[in-house]
């Protein structure tokens, strides 16, 4: 549906670099990435607001790259909403079928249909200054969509919105994709809205889509450091691979770890990823097949609601995940010895 | 809201008030210890009619060619990042500091009939020196960046994402600008073409060096303070600064209308 190809472009500065992606039809893709690593100028690259360098943009297979906003049939939502200040909701919902030159009556049915579909009906009458915040936000995405755009680009939509109306959102956005069958581009800096909505997430730094993958694939073997940390990996160390008897082994420090990867040889350095997810506590000492096996007295405790975060101290410090009623059913305390298991399959090394 | 201390607020108050009573003591002065016999004969005089209604309609032109070439200017200018841009916000705001003589000879020097803009023109049976158009390029020249600069800070106070977002909508640029970057910076362009308006009345500099004749009613006042003195000069001031009042506040008012 949409194909970036070799993507390039300077704005005042800033480089978007050899972007190459693919997302399907139908497809809810979210890109990933901090303030400042160009997902915004991206994406109105997509929508034909800025001219690329180098390049194609592909949209269902036609070369859009040099075609006007206006003929990409693209739809944008921005994280403010934009909505015309001097149009109240109707026109604003009906500015794109104007247009079009959508016949009046015509245009009244569509906004009215689309208007009960996204529960702004009692609203069309308003003006923007007088909207709540998810107000506005459903009036935006009426807008965008009631011109039945090819793809739908929304640009942290929900970031001006307070948690509970957040989640209202998502499950709008997870409604719209599914009734409506739209191509999505979602671009976010928050790790929990892309694991949430995405079919597939595409991580974003400095210019360059470094990752692409479901959020399984990048939450459990995240390329770099970077990643690693954006998906708020507790447990990254800087590591060496060392060939010991025939079976590879990972130090940090003076800490060995075994690891089951075919991709790594002996001497390389880089970083070793452990899921604080994948790591078994115990009290006693654990019969396990896993190969990582680990003693050490409790340094930290953190309650994260559901979740307790036990640090350890195994000669490195290592954080496990665990239920908060769990961590109360074994009386977890400062100092206590603990036993840890996790399996050489679920530590990821990087360079 | 933080609260001032009063102290501070009635200091800032009288200080202020000294501009305040700068622009009205005089104005006042003039206006209501003027005879008011003279002043309803002054009415009644056709010269002074005529250079009024001149002056008016002089700098209503004046507005509406710098609205038809301004307005893009403007835009341009607010919208795009170019090399010489800021050279040319500087050239803008010229007319504003130099002197308006100044102004006047070298409009002069383009227009006048040894010149070659003016012998062009005149071929096509336009003439500026001593003319109408002579007074409009004058009143344009001088009183133009009230209008291209409060236009410009119209267009720029508008968030571009609306005209993206009406672009992506379907909208081509001629339209996103009609529909939707007019309507919001309708409020700042009939501001600036009030200013500029206003301006180009009160305009003497440049229009005295190009145009003496037709009289327009600053250059009418000068030549009766010269040939008869305060008291023959003083009732047509009077009259037009009435004039302006009534027609620009009744201007404000409507603008401040559709603002509400």
């Amino acid at each position: 549906m949409i194909e970036l190809a070799g993507l390039g472009a300077n704005f005042a500065g800033f480089n978007l670099e050899d972007i190459n992606l693919c997302i399907g039809a139908g497809e809810y893709f979210v890109l990933l990435g901090p303030t400042g690593a160009g997902k915004t100028l991206l994406l109105e690259s997509i929508a034909g607001l800025y001219n690329i360098d180098t390049g194609h943009i592909y949209i269902k297979g036609k070369d859009v790259t040099r075609l006007s906003p206006e003929c990409r049939q693209v739809g944008i939502v921005y994280q403010d909403y934009a909505l015309f200040p001097h149009m109240d909701v109707e026109e604003n919902i009906a500015y794109g079928l104007k247009q079009k030159g959508t016949p009046r009556q015509e245009r009244k049915e569509l906004v009215s249909n689309m208007a009960d579909f996204l529960e702004v009906t009692h609203l069309l009458t308003r003006y923007p200054k007088n909207l709540s915040g998810g107000e506005k936000q459903r009036t935006a995405l009426a807008r965008a969509l009631v011109v039945e755009p090819e793809i739908l680009l929304l640009d942290e939509p929900s970031s001006a919105l307070d948690g509970q109306t957040k989640k209202k959102l998502h499950r709008e956005l997870r409604r719209i994709h599914k009734e409506l069958h739209k191509t999505v581009l979602h671009i976010t800096h928050d790790l929990e809205e892309a694991l949430s909505l995405g079919d597939r997430i595409g991580i974003m730094e400095h210019g360059r889509v470094i990752q692409v993958g479901s959020p399984q694939e990048i939450f459990r073997k995240p390329v770099n450091q970077f990643v690693a940390q954006f998906f708020c990996h507790d447990n990254i160390f800087r590591c060496q691979v060392q060939n010991k008897e025939g079976k590879m082994k990972i130090t940090v420090e003076t800490v060995e770890f075994s690891i089951s990867s075919e991709n790594i040889c002996d001497g390389e350095e880089g970083f070793l990823l452990i899921p604080a997810e994948g790591i078994i506590l115990s009290a006693e000492p654990i019969k396990s097949s896993a190969r990582n096996l680990f003693c050490g007295p409790v340094t930290a405790t953190k309650n994260m609601g559901a979740i307790t975060d036990v640090t350890l101290d195994i000669g490195i410090p290592l954080v496990a995940k665990i239920t908060a009623s769990s961590a109360e059913d074994m009386g977890i305390k400062i100092g206590d010895k603990l036993f840890a298991a996790f399996k050489a399959t679920s530590l990821h090394f990087f360079s | 809201m933080v609260m001032k201390p009063a102290g501070f607020t009635i200091i800032f108050s009288l200080l202020g008030s000294v501009i305040v009573l700068l622009i009205v003591l005089p104005l006042l002065k003039m206006t209501l210890f003027g005879d008011p016999a003279i002043i309803l004969e002054t009415v009644q005089d056709r010269d002074v009619i005529e250079a009024i209604w001149l002056s008016l309609r002089a700098s209503l032109y004046a507005t509406l060619f710098c609205l038809i070439f301004g307005i893009p200017l403007a835009y341009i200018l607010a919208r795009h990042d170019f090399a010489g841009r800021r050279l040319i916000e500087g050239l803008i705001d010229l007319p504003i500091m130099v002197p308006h003589t100044a102004a006047g000879i070298a409009l002069l020097t383009v227009f006048g009939k040894k010149f070659f803009a003016g012998q062009l023109f005149s071929k096509l049976g336009i003439g500026f020196v001593g003319r109408l158009p002579g007074i409009v390029v004058a009143m344009s020249f001088v009183s133009l960046p009230f209008l291209v600069n409060s236009a410009k800070d119209g267009f720029r106070s508008i968030d571009p994402r609306l005209e993206n977002i009406s672009r992506t909508l379907g909208a081509s640029p001629w339209r996103t600008f009609w529909e939707i970057t007019l309507p919001l910076s309708y409020r700042h362009i009939l501001s600036g073409a009030i200013m500029m308006w206003a301006r180009g009345i009160s305009e003497f500099g440049a229009v005295v060096i190009l145009a003496y004749h037709p009289m327009v009613a600053p250059v009418l006042i000068f030549e009766r303070f010269n040939a008869y003195g305060l008291k023959y000069s003083r009732p047509v001031a009077v009259v037009l600064v009435l004039i302006c009042l009534i027609i620009f506040v009744a201007l404000r008012g409507l603008a401040k209308r559709e603002r509400s």
